[in-house]
């Protein structure tokens, strides 16, 4: 049997796009909405989510006029966000202990780490009683922001080994949100002041 | 020296100096290893045959440089087990060595040794360098071991357990040996250890018979960094405070050794890295007092500790033991050193805890061939609640919160197996406790139980003697809840292996009726892949009053199927039997019920269920939506109930014609359901309002809806499709028409519940909105 020699050269290509077509990865990953869902939850939690227009008259006016030609919140929330009656609940718990972690957060005590969680950094300066509180606030803060990321891997419908990927978006998120002063986690064990 | 092994051989020699080699762990392989140059100043090379070959002699240089220390010894011994198994004994102490010393006149005056290296069970020496000197006094010798430096003073451990280094450490001792009283007297010995501290020691020793006394005395050791080392805890760990240690041996038969000592500390500081665990101002004392026999290898050991200042945290665990002191007594009797027998333990943590413990250690060393007794006798069950398991986990389970323990509690286990792999079995007993969420005492459940657990960490392993569970009672009074409300309720349960079965049949009310308990049974409770079955007998029974608990509504539903069997397994409790039920003059049956992630908080109720002919004027009552009347079919599909709210479903509804149904729709609920989907109230303007003086309810051809919940976004939608109409509510001959016009409108679930609210307001105010409102 004879081969042509065009073919001849086809054929290690076309054997390899064989190869490559039995390897299916999944690669999808919905990082937008992912991304836009942190930025609701963590504005929500963080107190921000009630921020709507300017508070000067004409600029009110003009915010106003704005919104005619811009698509209404709930158009764009449909699009982009990911919620649920699990997510809810999870967020509503962690509204509620953000005014607990604060003081905390702002003593250097607690610092937002780079992987989504809170960190306990130092708390040299905590008597015993507070460091125990301490622990059993992070404690708590850390099993629900697992809860979350879970909740939203779920609602997205993703593999679990995608959880460390909304881990790191949430961590970016809670980053940004922080107030100044507070420490944040740019690099493992890096740790500086916002 | 050996006479066997060239290796043994001197290599070098003058008259004045001689150069030796030697590697004498050929000669006898577990004993001393040494590598070393002396430098003579005297007759030698008796000297070095009598060192090579006499284990003694071997023995008395280890006991010179470490000066007699009985705790280094028993160190030596120990750590020589753990690392090679050697048979390193107490009683081959040097001080039988001297006579035969003595008897050699030994014509040395003063000797040097330096680079000599060598290991001697667990403990090894690297680079010792030294200077003896050897003068007498009348019939007395007296060593004096001066400017003696060990580069490396190691601590062999088997991995992963860590070694303890010790580096420069330097000695210095005088020891007076007197031949004629068979006397030994360390005067001085002072050994450096510089991460730690100087261990002062001296003593006299007689070496034919009883009697003598020394003792190893340090004020002030920094023992911090060596307790992080044998407990093997984090490099971060930060652990630093003064020891205060004296220890007092004395020998008052030949083969007896009596010790003494106490370990005290005050300031205690500990922080580890992760915050995990915190110490402050912790004053730890114990006391320890034994005798070893020096034949027999047995000793008895008798200690105690306490803590009495400071405070601890514990991960979430806050203890200040000012106002809880903890204190632990222990008396033990040791076969060698690899069998204990614990003749009584306790420990208590003062008004919040106390427990005894008794039993044998076939395997000290690798905690295994357990047969212990623990035992915690009857006492208050609130401070331990609160200290030990409310307090810390309150915030992480806030249901933990609320509750509040009263009683008596106690409980007894019984281990073996090893630490490794421990088998626990047990009861916990409830004497008179009283568990209320309310802060109302008076409505607190009593408990009476003594409630049976078995733990084993190998549960496929099949045991020699097959063994019976142990059964158990839990007698629950006064529940006086919403859902249950009885004077008394008997469970009989027996632990089995890592699981609980219920062996007698429970019936409970529910309402003014009943339903039976008849299996439950759990397995391997203790691991993720946990198991478990339950079934209940309910035929006929009515669920208006759970449903009016957990929908708040009085619905009228009887359950008809004759046994609801469920079961665990993958953290998930599966329905195994269709659920059928009677609701409102129709039918129901509930299929594919589940609940998902069973023990998180985060847990998923799901189902999917059908049903028919419904009567929806009884369904319209229960409800402000307003009255419509006629018969309902409709099937949900992939209900899914997370923290008690719908997070998906995929609903619709359909009424069903019957002959002799009318088929009508109140003016309310029209416009509520076009509140509901968005839309304008259909009754606007004057002919609205002309309407709504006249007619109060119209007829319908069909109701048809379909209604998903996804991603917190309703959709709604219109079940009947004509030219292109997409109709909720096809009138009859009159009436009105509520049009889907916005297929592809989404409400969000916080404008729902506006919708929703807003009804209810207007409800209640009397009257049905005039305008739905569009998102």
């Amino acid at each position: 049997m004879t081969i042509n020699t065009g073919w001849k050269k086809i054929i290690p290509f076309m054997i390899f796009l064989g190869l490559l077509s039995c390897v299916t990865v999944n690669i999808y990953f919905p990082a937008e909405e992912v991304r836009k869902t942190a930025e609701e939850i963590v504005g929500e939690v963080r107190g921000q989510a009630e921020q709507t227009g300017p508070q000067s008259f004409l600029l009110q006016r003009l915010f106003q006029f704005s919104c005619l030609f811009a698509p209404s919140e709930a158009h764009a929330q449909a699009e982009t966000t990911v919620s649920n009656g699990a997510i809810r609940a999870v967020k509503e718990r962690l509204k509620q202990r953000a005014p607990q972690l604060a003081p905390f957060f702002d003593q250097g005590v607690i610092g937002e780490s780079n992987n989504g969680y809170v960190r306990i950094i130092a708390s040299g300066s905590l008597d015993m009683k507070q460091k125990a509180a301490v622990n059993r606030l992070v404690e708590a803060e850390n099993k629900d922001r697992r809860q979350l990321y879970q909740e939203i891997v779920r609602a997205l419908n993703l593999d679990s080994s995608q959880l460390s990927r909304v881990e790191s978006i949430f961590a970016s998120e809670w980053q940004q949100t922080a107030r100044p002063g507070w420490k944040i986690e740019k690099a493992p064990g890096q740790w500086v002041k916002k | 020296m050996c006479r066997q092994h060239s290796a043994c051989v001197p290599v070098f020699s003058t008259t004045n100096h001689l150069i030796y080699t030697s590697n004498l762990n050929q000669c006898r392989p577990s004993s001393l290893n040494l590598s070393c140059k002396l430098f003579q100043s005297g007759r030698l090379s008796g000297v070095l045959r009598f060192a090579g070959t006499n284990r003694r002699v071997r023995a008395f240089v280890l006991f010179l440089i470490l000066a007699s220390s009985a705790g280094w010894a028993a160190a030596a011994v120990y750590g020589s087990r753990t690392l090679d198994g050697g048979e390193g004994s107490l009683h081959r102490s040097p001080f039988g060595v001297l006579d035969d010393l003595w008897a050699n006149n030994l014509p040395i005056d003063t000797f040097t040794v330096e680079q000599l290296s060598f290991r001697w069970r667990a403990l090894s020496f690297e680079n010792l360098s030294a200077t003896v000197s050897l003068s007498t006094s009348g019939k007395i010798k007296i060593f004096k071991l001066t400017e003696c430096h060990i580069k490396k003073f190691v601590f062999l451990r088997n991995p992963p357990s860590k070694s303890i280094l010790f580096e420069n450490v330097t000695i210095k001792a005088k020891v007076a040996w007197d031949g004629e009283q068979n006397e030994v007297k360390i005067e001085t010995c002072e050994v450096n250890l510089p991460t730690l501290g100087v261990l002062h020691c001296e003593g006299t020793f007689r070496t034919d018979r009883e009697g003598g006394a020394g003792s190893i005395e340090s004020p002030h050791l920094k023992a911090g960094r060596l307790l992080a080392d044998l407990l093997a805890l984090d490099e971060g760990f930060s652990l630093n405070f003064p020891l205060a240690a004296r220890f007092d041996l004395s020998r008052p038969t030949p083969d007896q050794v009596h010790f003494e000592g106490k370990l005290s500390a005050s300031g205690v500081k500990l922080q580890d890295k992760s915050f995990i665990y915190a110490g402050e101002n912790l004053s730890p004392l114990l006391k320890i007092k034994g005798a070893w026999n020096l034949t027999q290898e047995r000793g008895r050991v008798d200690a105690s500790f306490s803590l009495r200042t400071g405070e601890v945290l514990i991960d979430k665990i806050y203890l200040d033991f000012a106002k809880t002191p903890l204190t632990l007594q222990l008396s033990l009797a040791l076969d060698g050193l690899q069998k204990v027998n614990i003749a009584s333990s306790q420990i208590l943590l003062e008004s919040i805890w106390s427990a005894q413990c008794k039993g044998s250690i076939s395997n000290l060393l690798q905690m295994s061939g357990l047969d212990l007794d623990f035992f915690s006798p009857t006492q208050p069950i609130q401070s331990f609640w609160n200290k030990l398991i409310k307090d810390p986990l309150g915030e992480v389970h806030p249901a933990l919160h609320g509750t509040n323990l009263n009683g008596q509690w106690g409980s007894r286990a019984h281990l073996e197996g090893s630490l490794a792999r421990p088998k626990v079995r047990g009861w916990v007993g409830l004497e008179e406790v009283s568990v209320d969420y309310s802060g109302k005492p008076a409505d607190a459940v009593v408990i009476n139980c003594e409630f049976p657990f078995w733990f084993d960490s190998n549960p496929q392993a099949s045991s020699d003697k097959p063994l019976n569970g142990r059964k158990g009672v839990i007698q629950l009074d006064n529940l006086k809840g919403s859902l249950l409300n009885l004077n008394s309720l008997t469970l009989l349960v027996e632990a089995q292996k890592n699981g609980w079965v219920l062996l007698n049949d429970v019936t409970l009310p529910l309402g003014k009726d009943q339903f039976k308990i008849s299996e439950f049974e759990l397995h391997d409770v203790w691991s993720p892949e946990r198991t478990g079955q339950l079934v209940i007998l309910a035929d006929g029974l009515p669920l208006r009053p759970l449903l009016g608990r957990l929908l708040d509504t009085s619905l009228e539903a009887t359950l008809t199927s004759p046994k609801l069997a469920f079961r665990l397994g993958n953290n998930r409790l599966e329905s195994l039997d269709k659920i059928d039920l009677d609701v409102l003059s129709g039918s129901l049956r509930i299929e594919s019920f589940a609940i998902d992630r069973l023990l998180s908080s985060g847990r998923v109720a799901s189902l999917s269920a059908s049903w028919n002919d419904v009567d929806l004027k009884r369904l319209t009552d229960l409800t402000d939506f307003g009255e419509i009347t006629g018969r309902l079919k409709g099937v949900v599909d992939n209900l899914q109930i997370s923290y008690g709210m719908p997070v998906a479903f995929d609903l619709m509804l359909e009424s069903v014609p019957r002959p002799g149904v009318p088929q009508r729709i109140s003016l309310a609920a029209l416009e509520n359901l076009t509140a509901l989907g968005g839309g304008q109230s259909p009754f606007m303007g004057l002919a609205g309002g002309l309407i709504t003086t006249f007619f109060k309810d119209f007829s319908y051809q069909k109701i048809g809806i379909r209604c998903i919940l996804k991603n917190d976004f309703f959709t709604i939608r219109g079940l009947i499709e004509e030219n292109g109409t997409e109709y909720l509510v096809k009138r009859g001959l009159t009436g009105v028409n509520v049009i889907n016009q916005h297929t592809s409108n989404r409400i969000s679930w916080n404008d729902m519940i506006r919708r929703l609210e807003r009804i209810n307001r207007t409800a209640e105010q009397g009257g049905a909105p005039t305008q739905g409102e569009e998102k």
